[in-house]
């Protein structure tokens, strides 16, 4: 009889045993959840995106030639221009950017045909990747702009120092993409 | 015997809710912690102004462009650019990325003079929801976030032009 007893209570001790398990499991990966959100590049990599995507939207607009030039200060991350978003990645080989939209822009190289002018109000637009960084110990910088020529069309281009870069569609498949 | 086996059977069968509630503690807690850690930043205001900046100021935009000089006579609205295919045609905006609405009013007279979308569908389908969460306070990664403004423009006449962009979240 006692020996049952204790037989319901060793199950009822591993059942407590499991539960414990479960809960320092569940603590201990939400705590590196918590620590690897706050420690990691998330945040930083999501900032740059959008503001990236905004500096371009703003030269969009800009109705004169402009350049603007954007660095990344502490952080070395690779940065890709393209349809129509901004793609933010810490390593080539990363398969999940963080991305931002940016609105109205193709990122083609076709002259873009608007209202105010049928036979086409050219904007080259630029469509570019970076696919290394040239020396760590420098920052990495992107020079955006706007150039107006005199028959109207205009080109919106970015350009990278500090960084190895490929044009998407040109020549992006000889560094593997 | 019989009554000890249904007094184990049921120790272990409350083991079951007991796991369930340890776990809707864990998730809660960690539903708690991961609300304070922001990795996200909502720049739909941000984004809806550059977008107003742009079709004022620039050849692409809703003004008056002299195509000889290049000059881009900010603030004066060309009636004949303000609809939405121009728009559609010179923003490119994909359907999930952006909506908007463009009334230009009168001043003196206070009559429509121009009413022009952009993704007039997607505008349609979102305002709903981007009324109800600009009046509250509601979560979700459903939002449509409203962005009204309004602006002192001239066409033939003074004018303003009423704006309402909505942006989705994220």
């Amino acid at each position: 009889m006692r020996k049952k007893r204790g037989q319901y209570a060793n199950i009822e001790l591993w059942f407590l045993l499991a539960a414990f398990l479960l809960g320092a499991v569940a603590g201990i990966d939400l705590l590196k959840d918590a620590k690897d959100r706050l420690d990691g590049t998330l945040f930083e990599k999501n900032f740059i995106a959008r503001d990236l995507a905004m500096a371009l939207e703003a030269l969009y607009a800009s109705p004169g030639d402009m350049a603007y030039t954007y660095d990344f200060g502490p952080y070395k991350f690779l940065v890709e221009v393209k349809d129509n978003e901004v793609l933010v990645k810490e390593k080539a080989a990363e398969t999940s950017p963080v991305s931002y939209r940016v609105i109205g822009n193709s990122f083609s190289d076709q002259n873009y045909v608007s209202f105010d002018n049928p036979e086409g109000y050219k904007i080259r637009r630029p469509n570019m990747r970076m696919v290394s960084i040239i020396d760590e110990a420098k920052p990495v910088k992107l020079r955006l702009f706007k150039e107006f020529s005199d028959n109207g069309t205009s080109i919106v281009g970015v350009e990278a120092e500090n960084a190895q870069t490929c044009l998407i569609g040109v020549n992006c498949a000889d560094f593997g993409g | 015997m019989n009554k000890k086996g249904a007094t184990l059977s049921f120790e272990m069968l409350m083991w079951i809710p007991r796991l369930v509630f340890l776990i809707i503690v864990i998730m809660a807690t960690q539903g708690i912690i991961l609300a304070y850690i922001a990795t996200n930043v909502n720049v739909g205001s941000i984004e809806s102004h550059v977008l107003m900046q742009r079709l004022q100021f620039s050849p692409e935009g809703i003004v008056n462009h002299d195509s000889i000089t290049g000059r881009v006579y900010t603030g004066v609205v060309d009636l004949e650019k303000l609809n939405s295919h121009n728009l559609e045609a010179s923003l490119e905006a994909e359907k999930s990325e952006l909506a908007a609405r463009f009334v230009l009013i009168s001043l003196q007279a206070e009559n429509e003079l121009a009413r022009s979308y952009i993704n007039r569908e997607t505008y349609e389908d979102w305002q709903p929801i981007a009324i109800f969460v600009g009046s509250s306070d509601v979560a979700g990664t459903g939002r449509k976030f409203p962005h009204p403004e309004t602006r002192y423009m001239y066409s033939v006449e003074p004018s303003k032009l009423e704006t309402v962009v909505i942006t989705p979240n994220g």
